[in-house]
């Protein structure tokens, strides 16, 4: 008796007709679909799962599946109302999925970090008020502010963020199937007859 | 194109930011553009150490995307890492900044500070805008980038003669405030 071998016949085979210069090829193979795969994944498209409660109504708080679109990287073709993905200014390694309120040059208003209000909320503690005030957005960079206002820390807490740490654009939720949808550009101007019908 | 993007680049400087360390000869002919090999392999250390950690030190050579124009590749020097105060230079608008963590200060070599675009006019820049760090000068003249050599006021090993001064640069490290600030690594959700 001996012991059974798993894939006993392919790991004959396998030996049989092994050489040199089979190896060598097999391995610059590998190495080019390695290389080619992180190259799709940098430059055409990733997908990640949502994590986070910044997004809340667009993207669940956990495990969301998105279709991030990297032809949009360092902000080409970028609009207000995009979702984007970008490399967190203070954390390294860390990526941010937030809407785009303002475009370099845009005047925006500046909320106060996790204000549940929008435009100029004024707090109130003990003596002082502080106000938000108007800031325009600088040259190169855009201005992020998360959908769920008061979970979401974005350009109300670290200031318009450079273009070139955008790094993707977020087209579509693929997970879960089926709630499997295009994320929609909410900031569009509205037409007379869709107030009409509405 | 992997290979380019995440080992070794080799990069064209264009530019009076950095002379006279790079582009030496700018003044008199303005057509320098020096040949630049740029390492893209960021981690400091091999797999063992899994944190993700650039290795920055002050002196080295970086390039990064500029932060007022995304589609310019800029070149500047690492002058002050999180947590140094910099007396900054003319046109930036406080006095004195703090380098904020993950974030660092960055500034051309030019002597007249109307030459280069860098943090003194955006501030400081986030390290994840940067993409590789300077190791080598291939055109006009091959020499190593030694950013140790910035720190010890020498303008480069090959330079025995201190061309450019007994301690180069030393008035850019004397406005810096070394480690000012103590910093540990902000909270994440």
């Amino acid at each position: 008796m001996y012991r059974q071998v798993p894939f006993e016949r392919f790991l004959r085979y396998a030996f049989r007709t092994a050489s040199p210069k089979g190896f060598a090829k097999l391995t610059l193979d590998t190495l080019g679909i390695f290389c080619a795969a992180v190259w799709t994944w940098e430059h055409v498209f990733t997908i990640q799962m949502s994590e986070g409660p910044s997004m809340y109504p667009t993207f669940n708080v956990r495990g969301d599946g998105m279709l991030i679109s990297r032809a949009q990287k360092y902000g080409k073709g970028i609009e207000v109302g995009d979702v984007v993905r970008f490399y967190h200014p203070s954390f390294l390694g860390v990526h941010g999925a937030k809407r785009v309120l303002g475009m370099p040059g845009d005047w925006v208003c500046r909320d106060l970090p996790l204000s549940k209000n929008v435009g100029g909320y004024v707090r109130r503690d003990g003596e002082g008020e502080e106000r938000a005030d108007m800031i325009q957005v600088p040259p190169g960079h855009v201005y992020l502010v998360g959908d769920n206002l008061p979970w979401s820390r974005d350009s109300r807490t670290f200031g318009p963020v450079p273009l070139g740490l955008v790094n993707g654009k977020v087209v579509a939720r693929i997970w879960p199937l089926s709630k499997m949808e295009w994320v929609k550009n909410t900031l569009q101007p509205t037409s007379l007859e869709e107030v009409k019908s509405a | 194109m992997f290979f380019s993007e995440h080992v070794l680049q080799v990069v064209w400087v264009k530019g009076q930011s950095m002379t006279p360390y790079l582009n030496e000869g700018y003044e008199k002919t303005h057509t320098n553009s020096d040949v630049v090999l740029v390492s893209m392999w960021p981690w400091t250390s091999w797999p063992w150490n899994w944190e993700k950690r650039r290795r920055l030190e002050r002196g080295m050579v970086v390039t990064f995307r500029s932060p007022a124009n995304p589609a310019h590749v800029a070149v500047k020097r690492v002058i002050g890492l999180p947590g140094d105060r910099i007396a900054a230079r003319e046109p930036y608008l406080k006095e004195s900044q703090i380098v904020p963590f993950n974030h660092v200060w960055l500034e051309g070599d030019a002597d007249d500070p109307r030459k280069s675009l860098d943090s003194n006019s955006y501030g400081p820049v986030s390290v994840s805008l940067i993409t590789g760090r300077a190791i080598a000068v291939l055109r006009p003249k091959f020499r190593w980038l030694n950013w140790a050599d910035w720190e010890k006021g020498v303008f480069d090993s090959a330079d025995p003669d201190h061309k450019h001064g007994e301690d180069y640069r030393k008035n850019v490290r004397d406005r810096v405030t070394k480690e000012a600030v103590k910093f540990e690594r902000p909270v994440f959700e």
